[in-house]
C-alpha cells in the first residue's frame, strides 16, 4: 500500500483505467480492468476535469475550494479522502517522474 | 446438400440449412448475407482460454455448448455452424440458435442486442424489458390486439445511424406466451408451437413486418413490480441509473467480457441514451389488473411521457 497523499504529491487521472462517457450531464466511468461502473456526481466529475493534466492536490484543493464556497481545511480533508478512494479503485495515480 | 431458406433478421440476412420461425427475406442482395449450417463442431475451440460462462472465444471465434442440445460455432458476425448432440431436441437446437447464437453474432456484428421487446408508435420503436414474469410478451400481445406493429419479441437489436441515432431492427416475428395468455389473447394452444420442450409457453406467430428497414429507437421501458395497493408510477431515469439499466439489459450481457467486448458494449450504451429515453413503470400485476396496466402505459407512450 502507498504512503497516504499529502497537499504536495503531484496527481493525474488514470485515462487508461477508465472509460468515460458523458450521460445526462453526469460523468460515467467504467473501469475497463473490472468491470465495474462509476456515477460520478457534480464535485467528482469536476475532479476528473482538473485531473486530465498532473497538478498537486493543493492546487487541486484551492481551485475546488474557490469554486465551491467551502472552507480550506474542509475541502482539503474531502479532496484527501475522495483522491484516495480514486486512487484505490486505480482511477488516479501519481505520475511517475 | 441440404434445402436452403433465405430469411430476414435484424441489419443482415439468414441463408439457414435449418428451417427456422423467421421472416422469408427476398434475394434482393441489399442486406448481408450471414450462413447458418450443420457441420462438425469440436469441443474445445483451439486457441481458447477456459470455458466461461458456457462460451469459448479464440480470436473472432466463439464456441457455445448447450449440453444435452447442441455446440455452436460463431464465427466473426457471418457464419453460425451447429453440431447437435446426438438424439437432442429439434425444437431445443433451433431455441438456442435464434437465442444465444443469434445474441453473440449480433454483439460480433457490432449491434446492440437488448433484451426486450419492442412496438411501433410514433414512428419510433419503444422497448419493453423486465424481468421473466413482468408480462413484456403479454403487453407486446395487447399492443398487437390494438393494431400496433410489433417490431420484436425477446431481443431488440440496436444499431446505430451515422450521426448516432439509435435505430431498432425488426426480429423475430412471434411472441412467446404461457398457455393461459395464448388462450386470454384467443389462441388455441394446440395449435401453436411449443417454444421449448416440456414447458407450457407457445410461438403465437406475428404479422410478418412489412418493411424490413429500422425505425428510431425512443424509449426503454424498465416494467418493475409495484408494491401492493400502490399506484402505478412511471419514472425517468437518468444519468448513471439510466447507463446501469441500458448495460444490464444489455442481451446475454454475461458474455460481453468474455468476448472482449466491454469497451464496445459501454460507447453503444452511452450511444443509446443519447438519443433515446429510459423510463421505470412500476405497475401492478396479474391478469386481473392487465387490460388497466396496459392502457395506462399505452397512453404514456401516446402522450409522449
Amino acid at each position: 500500500m502507498a504512503k497516504r497523499l499529502t497537499g504536495a504529491d503531484i496527481v493525474v487521472r488514470n485515462d487508461a483505467e477508465l472509460m468515460t462517457t458523458m450521460v445526462d450531464d453526469e460523468l460515467i466511468g467504467m473501469s475497463v480492468e473490472q468491470g465495474s461502473c462509476y456515477g460520478l456526481n457534480g464535485v467528482g466529475t469536476r475532479i476528473w476535469a482538473l485531473l486530465a493534466e498532473p497538478r498537486s492536490v493543493d492546487s487541486l484543493c484551492a481551485e475546488l475550494a474557490e469554486e465551491y464556497d467551502v472552507g480550506p481545511a474542509e475541502c482539503r480533508r474531502d479532496v484527501l479522502a475522495y483522491l484516495e478512494a480514486m486512487r484505490s479503485e486505480g482511477l488516479v495515480a501519481e505520475p511517475t517522474r | 446438400m441440404a434445402a436452403e431458406h433465405l430469411y430476414s433478421c435484424f441489419d443482415f440476412r439468414l441463408r439457414s440449412e435449418l428451417a427456422l420461425e423467421l421472416t422469408a427475406a427476398s434475394d434482393d442482395g441489399e442486406r448481408e448475407v450471414v450462413t447458418i449450417r450443420r457441420g462438425p463442431v469440436p469441443e474445445m475451440l483451439p486457441g481458447a482460454g477456459p470455458q466461461e460462462r458456457g462460451i469459448q472465444v479464440a480470436g473472432d471465434a466463439v464456441l457455445l455448448t448447450v449440453e444435452g442440445v447442441a455446440r455452436y460455432l460463431v464465427t466473426g458476425g457471418r457464419e453460425i455452424v451447429v453440431d447437435q448432440v446426438p438424439g437432442g431436441s429439434d425444437r431445443n437446437l433451433r431455441l438456442f440458435m435464434l437465442g444465444s447464437a443469434l445474441g453473440i453474432l449480433s454483439h460480433q456484428r457490432g449491434l446492440l442486442p437488448l433484451h426486450a421487446n419492442a412496438v411501433v408508435a410514433r414512428g419510433g420503436a419503444y422497448a419493453f424489458a423486465g424481468d421473466s414474469g413482468a408480462g413484456k410478451s403479454t403487453l407486446a400481445a395487447h399492443f398487437a390486439r390494438a393494431g400496433y406493429e410489433v417490431l420484436c419479441d425477446d431481443v431488440c437489436v440496436v444499431s446505430f445511424a451515422a450521426d448516432g441515432t439509435p435505430l431498432a431492427w425488426p426480429g423475430l416475428p412471434r411472441l412467446k406466451l404461457w398457455g393461459d395468455a395464448a388462450l386470454a389473447f384467443g389462441h388455441d394452444s394446440a395449435s401453436l408451437e411449443r417454444a421449448i420442450e416440456g414447458l407450457d409457453k407457445y410461438h403465437v406467430p406475428l404479422p410478418p413486418a412489412g418493411d424490413p428497414r429500422p425505425v428510431p429507437f425512443r424509449r426503454l421501458y424498465l416494467l418493475t413490480r409495484a408494491d401492493d395497493g400502490e399506484d402505478t408510477a412511471f419514472t425517468r431515469l437518468s444519468g448513471h441509473r439510466a447507463m446501469a439499466a441500458a448495460m444490464a439489459q444489455t442481451y446475454r450481457d454475461i458474455y460481453v467480457r468474455p468476448m472482449g467486448l466491454a469497451a464496445q458494449n459501454f460507447r453503444q450504451c452511452a450511444l443509446l441514451l443519447a438519443g433515446a429515453e429510459v423510463w421505470q413503470a412500476r405497475r401492478a400485476w396479474g391478469y386481473a389488473v392487465f387490460e388497466r396496466e396496459a392502457a395506462l402505459l399505452e397512453r404514456h407512450i401516446l402522450d409522449g411521457g
